[in-house]
């Protein structure tokens, strides 16, 4: 196992980093200690923490928010707050949707989407979106070298991050089938043998319907009502482009690395081996492990030599298990770790 | 179209065209149907108590649909809105 600035060095030109695991193994912790470390390398880093329970300020000492905070000249770091998010989210969800609804409908959509808001499922949905956006922007306005995200416990990561190749399924199945059954409707139209100027479903590149043929699509040519279905779909599939762009990202090697934190104890060494087979699933794998809380094999007292023993019993487990994947350890601090000198000369 | 000005073989003509067309136009407006009718259910289904993740990424479709939402509770058996809040029933 080496020791983790050689992580820091695996890590140095791969753009987006997870840190995922089990909960109370130190992920936050080592999240946040990569993160100082590309920065005192002089890499510009965005550390952000998705995780609803934030402790990512409490580990840099210092008061975060959903915010950009920074920390130094090359860290900056941000706590995702899920109630803003998905306000946000629906307000912009509304705006969309006033822009199309028949007037009478507005009341009862809006009170509807209200409704949406509080349903289980909603705020992980805002949530992704957000991460999403984060992700690609990182990536496409290459304002940062390093951008971490300090997930969630591994589970609800590895939703996270398989849903939006699910999500762009998923739309994509949709807008396939609204568009046969616009071909449905104009095939039954054209069986009518009489125009219909009701094409509310319709997507534009199969329009069959007999339209006065135009040379060409004049803007100004008359005020027909804006077909809202276009409306919709077009936010609709620039959502579907940003979860295939995230998704892209995510399997590409050069750009993330997902790293899972584990302690030498029983369970979280079965959670890692589950999350790995998870990950497998979704045709990912772990570009590192992290070891934490080792403590050194000499110990004076007794209680804790029995201790070490053992735990190096289950480190060779881990060796065994997770050969496959560099390891890296972390040693038990005498106190917590705190703060941006301490994180920097964690090793 | 003014009836009085077609020749009664004319009318005859659109008469005998209906005739042809009748059926397929009802079996494809029906097919037109069923798939909106499913197309419905995948949108709305979260709100009716169907787990679905994918349904939060497509609330802009919503209002479109919604419009069509009464006829569609009641074609598949629900003769109340089973919407709690801005159901139309």
């Amino acid at each position: 196992m080496q020791s983790l600035n050689k992580l820091v060095e695996q890590l140095d030109s791969i753009p987006i980093v997870f840190v995922g695991g089990k909960g109370g193994v130190g992920k936050t912790t080592t999240a946040a200690a990569l993160a100082s470390q590309f920065a005192a390398n002089g890499q510009k880093t965005l550390i952000i923490s998705t995780d609803p329970a934030h402790s990512l300020g409490d580990v840099f000492d210092v008061k975060l928010s959903n915010q950009t905070t920074t920390l130094t000249d090359k860290l900056d770091a941000l706590e995702l707050n899920p109630d803003i998010i998905i306000d946000e989210h629906f307000a912009r969800v509304e705006r969309t949707i006033s822009s199309y609804a028949n007037p009478d409908m507005l009341p009862k959509i809006k009170q509807h989407l209200q409704l949406s808001k509080s349903a289980p499922g909603a705020q992980e949905a805002a949530m992704l979106e957000a991460i999403c956006r984060h992700l690609v922007d990182a990536v496409e306005q290459n304002h940062y070298d390093h951008i971490i995200f300090d997930t969630a416990p591994t589970g609800h990561t590895l939703r996270l991050l398989t849903l939006p190749e699910m999500m762009a399924a998923w739309t994509d199945g949709l807008l396939s089938q609204q568009r046969r059954q616009a071909k449905l409707k104009s095939a039954a139209d054209h069986v009518a043998g009489h125009s219909h100027k009701h094409n509310d479903n319709h997507q534009h590149h199969d329009n069959e319907l007999h339209q006065p043929k135009r040379g060409f699509n004049n803007p100004f040519a008359d005020a027909k009502p804006v077909d809202r279905w276009q409306q919709a779909v077009e936010v609709l599939n620039k959502r579907k482009a940003l979860f295939r762009q995230a998704g892209e990202l995510l399997h590409d090697k050069h750009k993330t690395a997902l790293i899972l934190v584990l302690t030498a104890d029983n369970l979280p060494i079965e959670e890692t081996r589950r999350a790995v087979e998870q990950l497998k699933q979704a045709q990912l794998a772990p570009a590192a492990l992290v070891v934490n809380q080792l403590i050194q094999l000499e110990q004076q007292d007794s209680f804790w030599q029995q201790r070490a023993a053992r735990q190096q019993k289950l480190v060779a487990d881990i060796e065994h298990y997770f050969n496959h994947y560099p390891l890296y350890a972390l040693y038990l601090q005498q106190s917590d770790v705190r703060g941006l000198s301490q994180l920097q000369q964690l090793s | 179209m003014d009836t009085q000005s077609q020749s009664w073989w004319q009318r005859f003509v659109a008469g005998l065209n209906e005739f042809y067309h009748a059926p397929y136009r009802q079996t494809l407006a029906r097919a037109a149907r069923d798939e909106e009718d499913l197309f419905m259910l995948l949108l709305f289904c979260e709100s009716l108590g169907i787990d679905n993740p994918a349904s939060f990424y497509t609330l802009e479709l919503q209002p479109i649909f919604l419009e069509q939402f009464h006829e569609w509770h009641q074609r598949m058996g629900m003769p109340r809105c089973p919407l709690q809040h801005g159901g139309c029933c």
